[in-house]
């Protein structure tokens, strides 16, 4: 297969006459872990979304591989990209492995449509991501840490070569968080390019291969992790309100008081 | 969730259509002139074959025939479309508290009717008419939810909301320049009933009942995969704005076809989802043709209650909310032990 590669040009949006993305570029490719990070407001999840498609950018171009997304129907983008949402809350109690399967919708066929191959890409999912023994228990059931497993599977499930996160571990602890990343960063290892949007500094730096920081609707760096997220940006970020420790040789950005 | 195994819900599924047909036998059977089970089939056998039996009298015939059945099956079709549609809408909306006549089918329709009742002559038979106002106010709804090609369930629920009570407001104005009688009248039909049902009604009901359900049935995976809200489903390839139009165009015709034969008849739409969910878990696949099961077997339990519990006979709706709102009340306060969402 081919390198997965996704790029953004120039993309504009706004809200009425509230322009929030003012031409935003970008690359990520397959294999690696890439973080928008940014201010709250600065429009890390209106690019994130445009990246899905669920808001259309009024300039500016999405391309997956040289496609332009614009193009894609709602099954062809189902297809190319696997969603992970920031915080499910769920209203129906489908067990773990109903969720899983329905990661495999936009490559059912018929009107029933589960085939065997889908049964074995849920039960393969469910494997990777260590869940397996969930698999018969309602996601109201599970812990949030449990509950954002399964819909990670549910994304592996869908093999797309793309896999956008939105703030995956916002709600959960610091134990369950480096279980995530750790996972996702296995996910990437097996070929995906995974696009995750965090507003936490210390997660870019550890987890992510590159980092986008987008401030007040613009790229304020781009590049490897650590380059992004230097004195400057944290200043305009923070307003000069943290400070870098260092312990067991690795950095750690927290707030001054 | 009571049962999840695949062996369970089969057998749960099977037990239900036994009591269907069971109770369907008690129905034909039970009634101001009790006939006993044997003549029942004999009539039915002589009608669907035309070989005659010697025991079969001309009385049996007619109740059988002409009284009962039609209402039997009316009540099947009923409780099929009212259940089925429920339960499409309760994923559509993402709000298992929801039910058909959640868009304004039912004030619509209690709007047409009203006018079919008071002015006869100006307006098509009461059942066109309710109809007509029933669809009439779905699509009011749907269109003053719309924004920008997209529907919000929040907005549609508001708009039904709103049309609901205009609706509302004009049966009243309708009732107040109404005379006794035609007050009496659209005060009954509002009740719901199945006393008016004849052999006429069927042909329409079992064609667009059996139409829509299947769409509906036939949908189910993606009804589900709707259920996890619009983004998510865009993100699974099913598209929100498209899947959700075709079930509330599906659920609606039933429901409004329904409303104007039977008039309004609650909570069915609304329990029988609920009930199939415990028996079946979440997934719509089995929850559809569970539930409708269940509320066939349910409105003929009510509709026999109905005509046998006292001499006169008493609104279907009425039987139907008493031993409905118990349920809802159970439901909420078991909300906590984790039964329901």
């Amino acid at each position: 297969m081919k390198k997965a590669f996704l790029e953004v040009r120039d993309l504009f949006f706004g809200y009425g006459s509230k322009e929030v993305l003012k031409g935003v570029s970008f690359d990520t490719e397959g294999g690696r872990v890439c973080g928008i990070f940014g201010p709250n407001g600065g429009g890390k999840s209106t690019l994130f979304k445009c990246c899905l498609n669920f808001l259309s950018p009024s300039s500016g171009s999405v391309a997956f591989n040289g496609a332009d997304s614009r193009g894609f129907g709602v099954s062809k983008m189902a297809r190319t990209v696997s969603y992970v949402p920031q915080e499910h809350k769920p209203l129906f109690p489908f067990t773990v492995r109903e969720i899983v399967l329905m990661g495999r919708s936009p490559r059912m066929g018929g009107i029933f449509g589960l085939s065997a191959k889908d049964m074995d890409a849920a039960e393969r999912a469910m494997d990777i991501l260590g869940i397996s023994f969930l698999a018969d228990i309602p996601v109201t059931q599970l812990s949030g840490g449990q509950r954002q497993l399964a819909f990670i599977a549910r994304a592996v499930a869908q093999e797309a070569p793309f896999m956008f996160l939105d703030e995956p571990t916002s709600a959960l602890d610091f134990s369950n968080q480096i279980m995530i990343w750790n996972t996702l960063k296995k996910i990437a290892g097996a070929g995906a390019a995974v696009l995750v949007c965090s507003h936490d500094p210390n997660h870019i730096l550890w987890f992510c291969d590159t980092a986008v920081a987008v401030s007040e609707g613009r790229v304020a760096a781009k590049g490897a992790a650590e380059d992004v997220l230097t004195g400057p940006l944290l200043s305009s970020v923070y307003g000069g309100r943290y400070k870098v420790a260092e312990t067991e040789g690795r950095k750690i950005i927290c707030p001054e008081f | 969730m009571i049962f999840s195994r695949p062996g369970k819900r089969a057998a749960s599924a099977a037990l239900l259509f036994v009591l269907l047909c069971a109770v369907s036998v008690y129905a034909f059977t039970a009634g101001n002139y009790d006939i006993s089970a044997g003549r029942v089939f004999a009539v039915i056998f002589e009608k669907i074959t035309g070989v005659s039996f010697a025991e079969t009298q001309n009385m049996d015939r007619v109740i059988i025939w002409n009284i009962r059945a039609p209402r039997v099956i009316m009540a099947v079709l009923a409780g099929i479309s009212l259940a089925s549609a429920g339960a499409a809408y309760q994923g559509c909306f993402r709000n298992p508290l929801v039910e058909p006549f959640i868009l304004g089918a039912s004030s619509g329709a209690a709007f047409g009717a009203a006018l079919g009742i008071v002015f006869p002559e100006a307006f098509l038979a009461v059942q066109a008419s309710a109809f007509v106002f029933s669809l009439a106010a779905v699509s009011l709804s749907y269109f003053l939810a719309k924004n920008k090609g997209e529907a919000p369930a929040v907005s549609l629920i508001l708009s039904g909301v709103i049309v609901g009570s205009i609706f509302s407001a004009m049966v009243s104005i309708l009732k107040y320049v109404s005379e006794d009688t035609q007050l009496r009248e659209i005060t009954f039909w509002m009740m719901g009933g199945l006393y008016y049902s004849t052999w006429g009604d069927i042909p329409v009901n079992a064609a667009v009942t059996a139409f829509c359900f299947m769409a509906v049935w036939g949908l189910a995976w993606k009804l589900n995969v709707l259920s996890m809200g619009d983004d998510e489903a865009r993100s699974l390839g099913v598209n929100p704005e498209k899947y959700k139009l075709i079930f509330i165009v599906a659920a609606t015709l039933m429901t409004s076809v329904c409303v104007a034969t039977v008039g309004i008849i609650a909570w069915v739409g609304l329990m029988m989802p609920h009930a199939a969910r415990l028996l079946m878990g979440p997934d719509n696949r089995f929850v559809i043709p569970v539930a409708a099961m269940m509320g066939a077997v349910y409105l003929i339990f009510c509709d026999t209650v109905a005509r046998t519990l006292t001499p006169a006979e008493i609104p279907i709706g009425i039987i139907t909310s008493v031993v409905g709102a118990p349920f809802l009340i159970w439901l909420l306060r078991s909300r906590s032990r984790g039964m329901f969402s």
